[in-house]
C-alpha cells in the first residue's frame, strides 16, 4: 500500500505540484491515521507531510530479506605466519616504511612471500585482498601469492571480480582441452607435458596438427618437443628439415643439434672442421664461398643481417651450431684450443662463433674458459649470457676473484649470480666495501645488488661495517644496511 | 604512588593522538633514540613526564596529563601534541617508563592547570547578577526569533522545491543547498544547516536519487514543522527536535541525567571530516543492558581527537544520555576500573531483534539515520551483499560502500559477529569479530 502512495507522491514531486495535482487515494491501515487528516488534494506541504509519514513507516517497517547462504571456505591445512610477520606484510603492502619508496616496499613484500612460501606459512585472511590486487598488477608474484594465500585465496578469487581469476586454484597439469582451444602458451605447455610423459604421443599429436599450423605457432610447438627428446625423434625431425618454412627448419635443426649421435651433428661437425684448419700451430678459418641447399636445409640462414657480410654470417652460424666436442679434433681441451693463435682475417668471427656455441649449447665448461679469456674485452651482454650457464660455485669464485681486481667489471655479472650469494662472494663484497680506495668505483651499483644478493644473516656484519666507515660514507651505506636489516627481520619474524 | 595508575595505551591509541602522519613517524623515530632522561609516570591526576635532548643545549621538558589528555612541551613546535610528547607516550606504551614521584616542574604544571580549572569552575558556578540574567534572557529571545525566521524560510524553500518539481535538481549542483545551509547558519540553526548540506550530494548519487531526495526533504519538512511549534511536543521529543535543530546542551546538563552503568563494549569508531571539523563517532553496546550508545567528539584542524575508547575493548562505566525520545548520544560520567579486551562481544542480535530495536528508535526519533547493531551471521555475496543470521533473515549492506571483499576474506563464509551502523541504505560495517580477534571493517 505504501508503495503505490509513494509513487503517486513521487510523480507529483518530480514535476511539481503546480503541474501535476496530487489527489491521494483513500487508505486504510496504520498510515490512514496520519494521511487522512491531510485531506485528499494535497498542496506542497501536504505532499511533504505524507512523504515523511511514508518514509518513516518504510524505515521502521523494513522487513528482513531471505537470500541464499554462501558456501564456506574449506579449512586450511597449513599454519598461519606469526602475528608480527602478518603486521609486517600488511605494512609493506600499504606503503610501509615511509623511508623506503613504494617499489622497494613491494620488493620486500615479494621477499616476505618467498620466505613464507618456502616455510609453508600462510598470510592472514585480512590481507588476502591486498595480495590479490598485488598479483593482479604484477604477475611475477602470483605463484608465491597462491602458495601463501591458502585455500581461502582461491575461494575468495572464485567469487571475486574477473581480474582475480589467476588466483583460482588451477588444475595441476595442463588438460587436453588446452590443446584444442587454448592460447598458444597453453598449447605449448600441454604439448611439453605430454612429451615429457609420452614422447611418441606428443610427436603424433604435433604431426597430426602440422598441416594447419602457421609458421610461428609451429615453431613454438616444435620447440616444446625439447621435452622427452630421444633417438626416436631423429627421423621425423630430419623430415621437418625439408619444410619450406625457415622458422620451422631452424627449430628442427636446434633439436637435432641437441640429439647426441644425430646425423645432423655429424654434418655440422664436418662443415665446421672443413672451415677451420691448423697451419703452423695457428688456427686458420676459411668460410664457405656459397650457402648451398644442404646448408639451408640444416638451418643456416643464407641472408646476412644488416652490417654483416654473408660469409661472416655463414661462418659464425656453422661454428655456433656445430657440436662443440668436434674441436677435440684439434685440441684436447677448450683452454688448449683458445690458447692457440687465431688468424687475423676470420679469427675474431671464429671466436665469436664459439661464444654463441657455448651459449646455445649451454656448455658450462666452454663458458668458463671463454669468460676467463674474454673478461673486460667483450660485449657485456654476451658475457652475462655465458655467466648464466656457468655452475654457481665456479661463477661465484670467478666473481669473487674479479671483485678483488676490478669492481665495475664484476658488478655487471652480479645479477646473473643466484641469490643469496655464497659466502665467497659476500665476503669479497664486504672486503671491497671496507676498502677506502676500492669501494669508490662502482660502489653504488654494487650496493644496489648487495641489498638483495646478501643473505640477511649478514645484517649485523653490514651494520658493523656501516658504523666503522667515515661519516660521509655511512650515508651511502645507510640504505644497504637498512634493507638488510628489514630482510633480516622478515626472516626472523617468519620463523 | 609507585603503582602505575593505568595500564599504558597501545601504540595505535598514541597514533590516534598525532595531529598528522609525519608527526607520528617522527615520534616513532625519536622514541627509539637515546637522549631520554628523568622519564616517569604517576601522580594525581595520573601524569607522564620526561626530558628529551633536542638540538639545543637544554633538554625539552615534556609533561602529559593522561586523564584529559593534555600536553606541554618546552620545544618550539607548533604541532600539538608535538613529536616529543608523542614519543614519550610511545615509550610509555612500550613499557619503557617506570612509575616515579613527579619532579617539581611536573607538579608545578599540574598545580597551575588545576588552579585554572578551579577558577573557570568558580566563574561558571558564580550566581549571575540580575543584569547578567537579563542579558542572557535577551540573547535567548533573540536567538529564538532568529531560529524561527530561519525555520520559516526553510519551510518555504522546501515547499517551493515540491511545487516546482525536484526533477531538475541533479543539474543544479551543490549551490542551492549551500545557500539555504548558509542562511540557516546565520539563523543560528546549525543542526538544520548540516541536514541541508547532507542533501547536496544526493542528486548526484546515481539511480534512485529522486526517491532518496524526496524522503530527506520530507523528513526536513517534518523536523522544521516540529521545531516551529515545540510547545505542542512531549518533552522527550522536544529535546530530540531541539538537538536536531542545533541547540547545544551543556555537559553539566547531560551529566546531571540518570547514569546507566554497564560493561560498555566499543564496537566501532568512525571519523568524518566536514567543513574542516573532524568528528569521531564511538559506538558502544552495553553487555548487560543491551543498550546502544554514541560518544561523539570533535576536533578542529591540528587538534587531536580523544582516544580513550578503543575498538575491541569494554569499559565498566556510567553513561549519561543526552535528553531525547530515542536516547543514543551519551557521555562517560564515571569509570569503574580500566578497559579490558573483549574479543567476543554480546549480546549478539538476530536480524529480527535488530529491526525491532531500530523500529523502536525510529518511533522516538524519526530523523535517526544511524544506529549501532551487533549481528551474528554469514556474509552472502550479491548485489547488494547481505548478512544472513542463523534464522535465515538478512539485512543488506550499503551498496555505496562497494563490495566488502576484505570482510568476506576475513569471514571466509563462516559465521561472524558483525558490528555495523544501520542506515536507511543498508548496514555500514564497523568491525568484525571472528572469535579471537577484532578487525576494523
Amino acid at each position: 500500500m505504501s508503495t503505490s502512495i509513494w509513487s503517486d507522491l513521487m510523480s507529483s514531486a518530480l514535476v511539481g505540484t503546480d503541474r501535476r495535482r496530487l489527489v491521494l487515494p483513500g487508505t486504510d491501515g496504520p498510515l490512514a491515521a496520519v494521511l487522512s487528516p491531510l485531506g485528499t488534494e494535497l498542496d506542497p506541504d501536504g505532499l511533504l507531510s505524507a512523504a515523511a509519514a511514508v518514509t518513516v513507516a518504510r524505515r521502521a517497517g523494513q522487513a528482513a530479506a531471505r537470500p541464499q547462504r554462501p558456501e564456506a571456505a574449506p579449512a586450511e591445512t597449513l599454519p598461519y605466519a606469526p602475528a608480527a610477520a602478518q603486521q609486517r606484510l600488511a605494512a609493506l603492502l600499504s606503503g610501509g616504511d615511509a623511508e623506503l619508496d613504494r617499489s622497494t616496499n613491494r620488493e620486500l613484500a615479494g621477499e616476505w612471500l618467498r620466505v613464507a612460501a618456502g616455510r609453508g606459512l600462510l598470510a592472514g585472511p585480512a590481507i588476502l585482498v591486498a595480495l590479490l590486487d598485488l598479483g593482479s598488477s604484477d604477475s611475477s608474484v602470483r605463484a608465491t601469492v597462491r602458495a601463501v594465500g591458502g585455500t581461502r585465496l582461491g575461494w575468495l578469487a572464485l567469487q571475486g571480480p574477473g581480474r582475480w581469476a589467476w588466483a583460482v586454484q588451477q588444475e595441476e597439469t595442463a588438460q587436453p582441452s588446452d590443446w584444442d582451444t587454448g592460447r598458444l602458451a597453453d598449447r605449448v605447455r600441454y604439448l611439453g607435458e605430454l612429451r615429457a610423459r609420452d614422447a611418441a604421443a606428443g610427436r603424433d599429436l604435433l604431426l597430426a596438427a602440422w598441416p594447419q599450423e602457421k609458421a610461428s605457432d609451429l615453431a613454438a610447438l616444435l620447440a616444446a618437443c625439447d621435452a622427452g627428446l630421444g633417438p626416436d625423434d631423429e627421423p621425423w625431425l630430419e623430415k621437418a628439415l625439408d619444410d619450406r618454412r625457415a622458422q620451422v627448419r631452424e627449430v628442427a635443426a636446434r633439436l637435432l643439434g641437441a640429439l647426441p649421435g644425430s646425423a645432423y651433428r655429424q654434418r655440422m661437425a664436418d662443415r665446421a672442421l672443413a672451415c677451420v684448419h691448423v697451419a703452423a700451430r695457428r688456427l686458420v678459418a676459411t668460410p664457405p664461398t656459397e650457402c648451398d641447399d644442404a646448408m639451408r636445409r640444416d638451418g643456416i640462414t643464407s641472408k646476412a643481417q644488416q652490417g654483416t657480410g654473408e660469409r661472416t654470417q655463414w661462418l659464425r652460424q656453422i661454428i655456433e651450431y656445430a657440436p662443440l666436442d668436434c674441436w677435440t679434433a684439434y685440441d684436447e681441451t677448450p683452454a688448449g684450443l683458445l690458447s692457440r693463435k687465431f688468424d687475423d682475417t676470420w679469427g675474431a668471427v671464429f671466436r665469436a662463433g664459439l661464444v654463441r656455441a657455448a651459449i646455445t649449447q649451454r656448455d658450462s665448461a666452454w663458458a668458463a674458459v671463454l669468460i676467463h679469456d674474454g673478461l673486460g674485452l667483450r660485449d657485456m651482454n654476451e658475457l652475462r649470457e655465458l655467466a648464466a650457464i656457468m655452475p654457481e660455485p665456479d661463477l661465484a669464485e670467478l666473481i669473487a676473484a674479479q671483485l678483488r681486481r676490478k669492481v665495475d667489471a664484476a658488478v655487471r655479472l652480479l645479477d646473473v649470480l643466484p641469490q643469496p650469494w655464497t659466502p665467497p662472494v659476500a665476503e669479497a663484497v664486504l672486503e671491497c666495501l671496507a676498502d677506502d680506495e676500492r669501494r669508490r668505483s662502482g660502489w653504488w651499483q654494487l650496493l644496489r645488488h648487495a641489498e638483495w644478493g646478501f643473505d640477511p644473516a649478514y645484517a649485523p656484519r653490514a651494520r658493523a661495517l656501516h658504523d666503522s666507515v667515515p661519516i660521509p660514507d655511512q650515508q651511502l651505506l645507510g640504505r644497504f644496511t637498512t634493507m638488510l636489516q628489514i630482510r633480516h627481520d622478515i626472516h626472523q619474524e617468519l620463523a | 604512588m609507585s603503582e602505575p595508575t593505568e595500564p599504558p595505551w597501545t601504540a595505535e591509541q598514541v597514533q590516534g593522538l598525532a595531529p598528522d602522519a609525519a608527526s607520528f613517524a617522527a615520534a616513532r623515530k625519536l622514541a627509539g633514540k637515546s637522549g631520554w632522561s628523568s622519564t616517569g609516570t604517576g601522580g594525581s591526576p595520573s601524569g607522564l613526564w620526561g626530558l628529551c635532548q633536542g638540538s639545543g643545549s637544554t633538554p625539552y621538558q615534556i609533561c602529559v596529563d593522561l586523564a584529559e589528555p593534555a600536553y606541554r612541551c618546552s620545544c618550539p613546535s607548533r604541532k600539538f601534541p608535538c613529536k616529543h610528547a608523542l614519543a614519550l607516550l610511545l615509550r610509555w606504551s612500550a613499557g619503557q617508563v617506570a612509575a616515579e614521584e613527579p619532579p617539581l616542574w611536573m607538579t608545578e604544571w599540574t598545580t597551575s592547570r588545576e588552579a585554572r580549572a578551579t577558577k573557570k569552575a568558580e566563574q561558571a558556578a558564580a550566581p549571575r547578577t540580575e543584569a547578567q540574567e537579563k542579558a542572557a534572557q535577551r540573547r535567548a529571545d533573540k536567538r529564538a526569533e532568529s531560529v524561527a525566521a530561519g525555520i520559516a524560510e526553510l519551510r518555504t524553500w522546501l515547499s517551493d522545491q515540491v511545487r516546482h518539481g525536484i526533477a531538475g535538481l541533479d543539474q543544479a549542483g551543490y549551490r542551492p543547498f549551500e545557500q539555504v545551509a548558509a542562511r540557516l547558519v546565520d539563523a543560528q540553526a546549525p543542526g538544520l544547516a548540516a541536514a541541508v548540506r547532507r542533501l547536496a550530494p544526493v542528486p548526484s548519487s546515481g539511480t534512485g536519487w529522486e526517491q532518496r531526495l524526496l524522503a530527506e526533504l520530507s523528513l526536513l519538512h517534518l523536523l522544521s514543522g516540529a521545531a516551529a511549534n515545540p510547545d505542542a511536543l512531549p518533552d522527550d521529543l522536544a529535546a530530540t527536535v531541539s538537538s536536531r535543530v542545533g541547540h547545544a546542551v551543556t555537559t553539566e546538563q547531560v551529566l546531571a541525567g540518570p547514569p546507566v552503568r554497564d560493561r560498555w563494549q566499543v564496537v566501532g569508531t568512525r571519523d568524518d571530516t566536514e567543513d574542516k571539523l573532524t568528528s569521531r563517532r564511538v559506538w558502544l553496546r552495553g553487555r548487560d543492558t543491551g543498550r546502544a550508545a554514541l560518544i561523539l567528539s570533535f576536533a578542529m584542524p591540528g587538534q587531536a581527537l580523544p582516544v580513550d575508547l578503543v575498538l575491541g575493548t569494554e569499559l565498566d562505566a556510567d553513561l549519561t544520555y543526552y535528553p531525547g525520545a530515542a536516547p543514543l548520544r551519551a557521555l562517560v560520567a564515571a569509570r569503574h576500573g580500566t578497559p579490558r579486551a573483549c574479543p567476543v562481544p554480546g549480546p549478539a542480535q538476530t536480524v529480527a531483534q535488530a529491526l525491532d530495536e531500530v523500529s523502536a528508535a525510529l518511533a522516538g526519533d524519526p530523523w535517526l539515520f544511524q544506529w549501532p547493531v551487533l549481528l551474528r551471521g554469514v556474509l552472502a555475496p550479491g548485489s547488494p551483499w547481505h548478512l544472513v543470521d542463523p534464522d535465515g533473515d538478512a539485512l543488506p549492506l550499503d551498496p555505496a560502500l562497494g563490495e566488502p571483499w576484505r570482510l568476506a576474506a576475513v569471514a571466509g563464509g563462516h559465521e561472524i559477529t558483525l558490528a555495523a551502523e544501520w542506515g536507511p541504505a543498508g548496514l555500514r560495517p564497523l568491525a568484525v569479530y571472528d572469535g579471537t580477534e577484532v578487525a576494523r571493517a
